[in-house]
C-alpha cells in the first residue's frame, strides 16, 4: 500500500523556538479551582513529529485542548501559527485536530462526514478533497457505510481523514493509534512520517511507548502537569547521569570478559546468568570507548554490545518515578 | 452561505431521528386528541373557552416541551457528547452555528405544533368564522413561540447541562406562578408575549394581557437577544475537563 | 535494535505484589441492597456528588417549602401581635390538606430533574453491568433505586408539612391542645406523602428507565404528569360526560388530588371536575398506577442486555 507523498510546505523552515514557530506554549498553566492540571509549561514545536508522553491524568489531553482552542489557559499564551488559539476560529484553517473521544455523527457515512469537514473548511472542491483524504487513510471500502457501524479503528481513521482534508500544516492527534490493528498502525505511522517529511508539524499524545519510540523525532514528557523532559529521548537518557547504564554483551568467552570488566573502575558490576552477560556502568560514553580495548586485552571476541535500558520505557519509568 | 447550508443540513439530519420523531408526534398529537374527544362529546366550544383550552394544552404545555426537546438536541446534546467539537474546530463564525441550529429547531417545532394547533382548534371550535379566527391567531402565536422557545432552550442547553430542568422550571414556575403574581414580570415571559399576540388578533379569546400588541416586538427582541447570547457563549465554550 | 534481554528467566514471571484472596465472611445481598437504597436516596438530593448536583434538588426542595414557609411567617407575625394562632388559622389559611396542590408543580419538576439522574446515568455510561455482576439481583437493583427515589419524594412532601406543623402547633400558646387538634391529620399526611412518592416516583422512574437520554426522560415525565391533567380538566370542565369522568383517572396528578381530598376528608372543590367519583376509585387508580409502573420497570431491567 503506497502512501501518497505530500507537497512540501512553502516556508516550513522556521527554527523551533522562534516566535513564529507553528506551535508555541509560553508558561501555560491551567487549573480547575485548587487542582492544577497543567503547570507552567513552555515549549515550541517545529516541523516534524513530536510525541506527547505521559501517564493518564498527567495533562496531555488538557494541553491538546488548549492548543486546539477548546480550552482557555488559566495563564500563559498558546500560539498556533503565531496567533492565540483561544476564541480564534481562523486558526482552524491551518490546523487539524483528531480528538480522542469517539463521537462522530453516527448517521453520516464516512464520506459524508469528511465532505462535511471539507465544506466547513470552505474548500473550493469539497468532494475531491474528501476523496483524496479517504484514500489517504485507506478507508475507501467502507466510505459509503454509516459511521455508526464502524469499528473503533475505522472511526479513528475517518476522524483523521476529516482532519487532513484541508491539508493543514499543523496536526494534533489525541491517542491516534487507539483501536487500530498493527497493519493500520503501520500505515498511519508511514502517513504521519511522510507528512512530517514534507514540513508539517505533528503533535500526538500517547501512553504507548513503542509507538512514540517508533515515529517521534522528539518527545515531551508530561508528569503530573509539569514538563519532565523534552527532546530526543536518547539524549534525555544520556542526561540521566545519576543512574547506571546497563549493557548486554555477547562474546566468545563471557566469563573471562566479565572478569576483565570488573577490573575497570567505571564498571559497577557484571552479571552472568543464563549465558547472558550484563554489565552496569557509571557513564555511557566512557564504557563505549573502553569496551573494545578491554575485550582485545582479554583476548575475547565481541559479537554484540547493546545498551539495554536506552529505551523510552526506562526513560519514562525513571522520569515518572522521580516525582 | 454554503456554511450555513451545511450546518443546517447536518442539524436537520441529527434532529429527525426515528425515535425522537415518534415521541414528538405523540406529544403534538395531544391537542388533536383532545379536539377529537371534545368533538365527540360536545358542540363547538365558546370562543373564550376555546381560547383557554388551546392556551392550556398548546401554549403552556405541548409547545414548550417540543421546543425544549428540539432546542436541547440541536446544540446542548452535541456539546455534551463530543460531536459538537467537529463543528467548533472549523474556521466558521460561532453565530452561524447558533443561528442555523436555532432556525432548524424552531422550524421542526413549528412543523409539529402549528398543524396540531390548527387541527385541534378546528375540532374544538368548529369552522365558524370567529372560531377560525381564534384558531389561526393561536396558530400564529405558536409559530412565533416555536422559534422563540427553541432559541431560548437552545441557548440554555449550551450554557449548562441542566438546561432542560432550568428551561422547564422557567416555563412552569416563572411563567406559571411568578408572572401571575407579579404583573411586571410578564415582560419577561414568553407565554405573555404569545398571549399578547393572540389578544391583538382576537381579543375575545383571551383575558387581560399587560403586553398586548407589544408581544410581537418583545418576541422579536427576545429572539435576537437569545441568538446573540448564544453566539457569545459558544465563542467562549470550553470543553469539560476530563482529567 | 535487539529486544532488551531481561535478567529474569526467558519465560515471564508473575510477581507477588501483595494481592491476597479473601475467604472470610462477606456482607451479602441484604447489605448490597440497603447500600444501593441509601445511595439512591442520597444521590437524589445530590449528597455525595459534588456541589453542582445539589443545586436542582435543593432549589426545588426550598421552593416546595415556600408556601408553608410563607404561612409560618404569617403566623409568627400574628403571634407577635398577640393574636391567637387558632384565630388566624380559622381565617382560611391552608392546612395540611392544601400542601399537595401548592407543591405539586415542584414535585413534578423534582421528578423530572432527578429521576433521569438515577436510572439514566448507569445506562449511559455502561455501569449497569457492574451492578449486575455483584451480589445484587436485577430486581434488587431496580427496587432499591426506585424506593430510594420514593423515599426522597416522601421527604420532599413531609418537609413542608413539618414546617406547617411548627407554625400551627409550636407557635400556639396552647401547644398540647394544638397538638391534639392536629394529631388526627398525621395518618392522612403520611398516607398522601407515601402515595405521591409511590405513584409519581414509580411513573417517573419507569420513564427514566426506558429513556436514558436525559432530554426525553425529562420531557416525558413532565408530559405524563401535566398533559393528562389538562386534558381531563378541560373535558370534564365542559360538562359531565361519560368518558370524561373516568378519563381523569389516567392523570396521576388528578388521582392524587382525589386521594388527598379523601384522606383529609375535605370535600373536593366544587369546580373540581371529578367530584362524582367514588372514593375508592382514586385509590384503586393509584394502586394500579403504582403496581403497573413497578412491573413495567422491573421488566425493563430484567430483560435489558448489558
Amino acid at each position: 500500500m503506497t502512501v501518497p507523498t505530500f507537497a512540501p510546505l512553502p516556508s516550513a523552515d522556521a527554527p523551533a523556538g522562534a516566535p513564529t514557530a507553528p506551535i508555541v506554549l509560553e508558561r501555560v498553566s491551567r487549573w480547575y479551582g485548587p487542582v492544577v492540571a497543567v503547570n507552567d509549561i513552555t515549549f515550541a514545536l517545529g516541523p516534524g513529529i513530536t510525541g506527547l508522553l505521559g501517564p493518564n491524568g498527567a495533562g496531555k489531553t488538557t494541553i491538546l485542548h488548549m492548543l486546539s482552542g477548546l480550552l482557555r489557559p488559566s495563564s500563559g499564551r498558546v500560539l498556533i501559527g503565531g496567533e492565540t488559539a483561544w476564541r480564534n476560529p481562523s486558526i482552524y484553517r491551518g490546523m487539524g485536530l483528531v480528538p480522542e473521544r469517539e463521537a462522530v455523527y453516527p448517521f453520516l457515512t464516512g464520506r459524508e462526514f469528511v465532505e462535511m469537514a471539507a465544506q466547513l473548511q470552505r474548500l473550493p472542491d469539497p468532494k475531491a478533497a474528501a476523496d483524496v483524504a479517504i484514500k489517504t487513510v485507506d478507508l475507501e471500502a467502507a466510505a459509503n457505510r454509516a459511521v455508526g457501524g464502524y469499528s473503533k479503528g475505522m472511526r479513528q481513521r475517518v476522524k483523521i481523514a476529516a482532519a487532513l482534508v484541508h491539508d493543514p500544516p499543523i496536526l494534533l492527534l489525541d491517542e491516534p493509534f487507539n483501536g487500530m490493528d498493527p497493519r493500520q498502525r503501520i500505515h498511519m505511522m508511514d502517513l504521519l512520517r511522510s507528512m512530517a517529511a514534507a514540513g508539517r508539524t505533528i503533535l500526538f499524545s500517547s501512553h504507548i511507548l513503542e509507538e512514540v519510540e517508533r515515529i517521534a523525532d522528539g518527545v515531551l514528557v508530561i508528569v503530573a502537569g509539569r514538563l519532565a523532559a523534552a527532546g530526543d529521548f536518547r539524549e534525555i537518557r544520556r542526561l540521566m547521569t545519576d543512574r547506571p547504564h546497563t549493557f548486554v554483551v555477547r562474546s566468545s568467552d563471557d566469563r573471562r570478559l566479565a572478569a576483565a570488566f570488573m577490573a575497570e573502575p567505571a564498571v559497577f558490576g557484571t552479571e552472568l546468568r543464563d549465558s547472558v552477560l550484563t554489565v552496569r556502568v557509571a557513564e555511557f560514553g566512557g564504557f563505549t570507548r573502553t569496551v573494545a580495548r578491554v575485550a582485545r586485552d582479554a583476548d575475547v571476541t565481541l559479537f554484540e554490545v547493546a545498551p539495554t535500558d536506552d529505551s523510552l520505557e526506562s526513560v519514562f519509568a525513571y522520569l515518572v518515578s522521580r516525582r | 452561505m454554503t456554511i450555513f447550508a451545511t450546518v443546517t443540513a447536518i442539524t436537520i439530519r441529527a434532529l429527525v431521528g426515528r425515535r425522537r420523531t415518534l415521541l414528538m408526534l405523540l406529544l403534538a398529537g395531544m391537542p388533536v386528541l383532545l379536539g377529537l374527544i371534545i368533538r365527540v362529546n360536545e358542540d363547538n366550544l365558546g370562543l373564550r373557552i376555546l381560547g383557554q383550552t388551546i392556551d392550556g394544552i398548546v401554549i403552556r404545555t405541548v409547545l414548550p416541551l417540543i421546543a425544549l426537546v428540539f432546542g436541547t438536541a440541536a446544540l446542548g446534546s452535541e456539546l455534551e457528547d463530543g460531536t459538537g467539537v467537529h463543528l467548533l474546530t472549523k474556521p466558521i463564525n460561532r453565530s452561524v452555528i447558533v443561528v442555523s441550529k436555532a432556525l432548524v429547531a424552531g422550524t421542526l417545532t413549528a412543523v409539529l405544533v402549528v398543524p396540531s394547533t390548527v387541527l385541534g382548534g378546528f375540532l374544538m371550535g368548529g369552522l365558524g368564522g370567529d372560531a377560525i379566527g381564534v384558531t389561526f391567531a393561536f396558530a400564529l402565536a405558536s409559530l412565533i413561540g416555536s422559534f422563540l422557545y427553541a432559541a431560548i432552550f437552545l441557548v440554555l442547553s449550551s450554557i449548562t447541562t441542566r438546561g432542560l430542568i432550568i428551561g422547564l422550571a422557567y416555563a412552569i414556575i416563572w411563567e406559571g406562578l411568578v408572572a401571575g403574581l407579579l404583573p411586571g414580570s410578564q415582560v419577561f415571559s414568553v407565554r405573555e408575549y404569545l398571549t399578547g399576540i393572540v389578544q391583538t388578533l382576537t381579543p375575545e379569546a383571551v383575558g387581560e394581557s399587560l403586553v398586548g400588541t407589544g408581544g410581537f416586538l418583545y418576541a422579536a427582541v427576545a429572539f435576537v437577544l437569545a441568538l446573540a447570547i448564544g453566539s457569545v457563549r459558544l465563542a467562549r465554550y470550553e470543553v469539560r475537563g476530563a482529567e | 535494535m535487539t529486544a532488551p534481554v531481561s535478567a529474569g528467566s526467558p519465560t515471564g514471571s508473575i510477581y507477588d505484589l501483595g494481592y491476597r484472596g479473601y475467604e472470610g465472611p462477606r456482607l451479602g445481598r441484604g447489605y448490597a441492597v440497603r447500600s444501593l437504597f441509601s445511595h439512591s436516596l442520597r444521590s437524589t438530593y445530590g449528597l455525595g456528588r459534588g456541589t453542582r448536583a445539589k443545586i436542582a434538588p435543593f432549589a426545588l426542595a426550598v421552593l416546595a417549602c415556600g408556601p408553608s414557609l410563607g404561612i409560618l411567617v404569617v403566623l409568627v407575625f400574628a403571634a407577635r401581635f398577640g393574636e391567637q394562632v387558632s384565630d388566624v388559622l380559622g381565617a382560611n389559611l391552608p392546612g395540611y390538606d392544601g400542601m399537595w396542590s401548592s407543591t405539586s408543580a415542584f414535585v413534578t419538576l423534582f421528578c423530572g430533574a432527578q429521576a433521569p439522574e438515577l436510572f439514566g446515568r448507569d445506562q449511559r455510561h455502561g455501569t449497569l453491568s457492574l451492578y449486575f455482576a455483584r451480589a445484587l439481583r436485577r430486581t434488587d437493583y431496580t427496587l432499591a433505586r426506585i424506593f430510594g427515589f420514593v423515599t426522597a419524594l416522601v421527604i420532599l412532601q413531609l418537609l413542608p408539612q413539618l414546617i406547617l406543623f411548627v407554625g400551627r402547633v409550636l407557635l400556639s400558646p396552647d401547644i398540647v391542645g394544638a397538638f391534639g387538634r392536629d394529631l388526627p391529620s398525621f395518618p392522612a399526611i403520611l398516607g398522601q406523602a407515601v402515595l405521591v412518592g409511590l405513584l409519581y416516583g414509580g411513573v417517573s422512574m419507569t420513564i427514566a428507565a426506558y429513556t436514558p437520554r436525559r432530554a426525553y426522560a425529562v420531557a416525558g415525565i413532565v408530559a405524563v404528569f401535566v398533559i393528562p391533567g389538562i386534558v381531563a380538566a378541560v373535558i370534564t370542565g365542559l360538562g359531565s360526560s361519560a368518558i370524561g369522568d373516568w378519563l381523569v383517572l389516567i392523570s396521576p396528578s388528578s388521582v392524587l388530588d382525589g386521594t388527598n381530598a379523601v384522606l383529609f376528608g375535605v370535600p373536593l372543590n366544587p369546580d373540581f371536575p371529578f367530584a362524582q367519583r367514588p372514593d375508592i376509585a382514586y385509590f384503586a387508580a393509584a394502586g394500579i398506577g403504582i403496581v403497573g409502573s413497578l412491573v413495567i420497570c422491573l421488566r425493563r431491567f430484567l430483560t435489558i442486555s448489558v
